[in-house]
């Protein structure tokens, strides 16, 4: 990863700089003409040679544009598309690839690419493209942003990394394109497919459901398509599809990397045309439904593996939302806890229970493999074994639970903590100076001549020292 | 992951329902709930996010009352059982079923439906 450090370049480029370009590019070749074309004409500039260094930097923010390669020694750059857009300064990505393909170049667009430069003539081309890339980008910026009203639905919390993904579903509620919600198991995919349904035009059609986890081979088909009588043996009469329910509706495919191969298939067409045959039928329907396909599994590696259709995922994910596992977004916990307990308590006519923040401060020191439906079953789980008591502590989490988190805690203390995470030591004196306050007052039962007395600390200095931490202590003799 | 079962009210319908999915195999440890009671009753308190509830609905009003209540059932994997005809109603998927049946049917794809989330979730 470079930045150009030319002092002369960088102080007249950090007052006059037209804009940040961030070139992404395993050809160092490539990268150092590009640097010198856009430095001539005062852009400031950075190159990483790898997505990861690429990311990077471009979380750094600040970035207008980024020049990214496709094929890169790490990946494909355009997998990655997603990630760069929604970057901190959502800068305007032009893709440049020494492997032209229109497949690759229509992926680029949908995927939300501005343009796709071939690289015999990027140096010739990019001029072009990016003075109405940035073109684009100031016009963009002088619009006003109006504010989307999003209902959220059961979606809890405010962390950066929700927030993002309520941003790309406000994105997707203006449109009409195929979305595909990507994260692990408990994340939320379903509910923000819910939400994406809300706030669409669809909202007061069908939102239906499809499991393709759930659904036995044998079944899948007729569910989907539906059957008309005697289409085989135990058709007694004829069923609609879930494809026709979700008519002028939202059609939700749940585990989508689940779906069989032979329905990926015939699935395909229903997604190109928006026509389908019930099983046994002689002629075609039509159904004009939204697609919204969820999956904790990566796609893009079963396509690999010859076990997901390329030209299927290439159609349901033209928008791709990805949601964060709950250990990246721990400062959700708190939020998370009260509703689901909220929610408990009034299920069983009970009063609204206290959390005591060791309870808080254990949940959130946990990974939460299993994310929010793992959360959410441990909140249950306190619940169901202590529904009497008034507030909810530590104490009360399963006991498997807080032997790990003791052990997590001493394997913590163990470990050196990491340069970066050092606190100044002004800082940490000052927080233990209150810490040691606050127990000298618990011990001392707030009486200042028992706190001189355990901590060998003049009565003055006392004073001095609580005055400091905003504590009163009892002034007795 | 658990299975339960509830219905709205009581009713013979159910009932009987709900025996013939206790004779299956794979649901012969199903929890059948109070009906009518909301999940408010002591059962209820070994419920947990992501099981599985059968829902039990003979008549569009047994329908519109679970619909009514749903915010309750939203956080299970829902299997909706319906009266006779009942099956393509819309209304229905307002409560976001992973899968819908009818009363005179077999139950034995809803034990196939049920195995294979069983199966799903321990990978």
């Amino acid at each position: 990863m470079t930045e150009k450090t030319d002092k002369t370049k960088k102080a007249r480029n950090s007052r006059s700089a037209i804009a940040r370009v961030l070139i992404i590019d395993d050809d160092l070749t490539l990268c150092s003409m590009l640097i010198a074309q856009l430095e001539r004409k005062n852009y400031t500039t950075a190159s990483a040679n790898t997505l990861e260094q690429g990311l990077e930097l471009a979380k750094q923010g600040g970035w207008d544009v980024i020049l990214l390669d496709v094929q890169m020694p790490d990946g494909n750059g355009l997998e990655f598309l997603p990630q760069f857009t929604t970057t901190p300064s959502y800068p305007e990505v032009i893709i440049i690839t020494g492997h032209g393909a229109a497949d690759g170049a229509e992926k680029a667009i949908i995927g939300g690419a501005w343009s796709y430069i071939e690289k015999p003539h990027v140096i010739r081309d990019l001029p072009l493209h990016l003075a109405r890339a940035l073109q684009f980008r100031r016009e963009k910026q002088k619009l006003k942003v109006v504010p989307v009203a999003l209902k959220r639905g059961a979606i809890i919390g405010n962390s950066a990394k929700l927030s993002r993904c309520l941003d790309h579903l406000a994105t997707a509620t203006a449109s009409d394109i195929n979305v595909l919600i990507s994260g692990e198991t408990g994340t939320g995919k379903e509910l923000f497919a819910h939400a994406l349904h809300e706030n669409s035009n669809r909202a007061d059609q069908p939102f239906v459901v499809v499991d393709c986890a759930s659904l036995p081979d044998t079944l899948i088909e007729s569910t989907l398509f539906g059957h008309v009588k005697g289409a085989f043996t135990g058709a007694d009469k004829a069923r609609k599809g879930l494809i026709q329910q979700a008519d002028k509706g939202t059609l939700f495919l749940d585990e989508v990397g689940e779906l069989p191969p032979a329905i990926q298939k015939n699935f395909l067409r229903v997604l190109q045309e928006r026509k389908f045959r019930p099983v046994g039928a002689g002629r075609e329907l039509h159904s004009d439904f939204r697609l919204v396909a969820a999956t904790n599994r990566n796609l893009n590696e079963m396509v690999t593996a010859g076990e997901f259709r390329s030209d299927l995922l290439f159609r349901i994910q033209a928008l791709t939302i990805t949601l964060p596992p709950l250990r990246e977004r721990r400062e959700d916990i708190r939020d998370l806890v009260i509703c689901f307990l909220d929610r408990l308590c009034r299920r069983y006519n009970q009063e609204t229970k206290g959390i005591a923040p060791d309870l808080i401060e254990a949940l959130m020191s946990y990974d939460w493999p299993g994310n929010i439906r793992e959360l959410y079953q441990t909140v249950e789980h306190i619940f169901a074994e202590n529904s009497e008591a008034p507030t909810l502590y530590s104490i009360h989490l399963p006991q498997e639970f807080r032997i790990r988190f003791a052990r997590a805690n001493v394997q913590q203390s163990n470990t050196e903590t990491p340069a970066k995470q050092l606190p100044l030591w002004k800082e940490y004196k000052y927080q233990m100076e209150k810490d040691y306050l606050k127990n000298l007052l618990l011990h001392s039962d707030n009486s200042i001549k028992e706190a001189c007395r355990l901590s060998g600390i003049s009565r003055a200095r006392i004073y001095q020292l609580l005055d400091k931490h905003g504590f009163s202590g009892r002034s007795q003799t | 992951m658990n299975t339960f079962f509830y219905a709205t009210r009581n009713s013979e319908d159910a009932e009987g329902f709900a025996e013939k999915l206790l004779a299956c195999e794979t649901l012969s440890d199903m929890t059948i709930l109070p009906a009518g009671q909301r999940l408010c009753g002591r059962q209820s308190l070994s419920l947990r996010n992501g099981d599985v509830m059968i829902l039990f609905a003979q008549t569009e009003a047994d329908l519109a009352t679970l619909i009514r209540e749903r915010d309750i059932f939203l956080e299970f994997r829902i299997i909706l059982i319906l009266g006779t005809d009942m099956q393509e109603k819309a209304d229905g998927h307002t409560l976001r079923p992973r899968y819908i049946s009818e009363v005179e049917n077999t139950v034995i794809n809803i034990e196939k439906i049920i195995s294979k989330m069983q199966s799903h979730e321990s990978q």
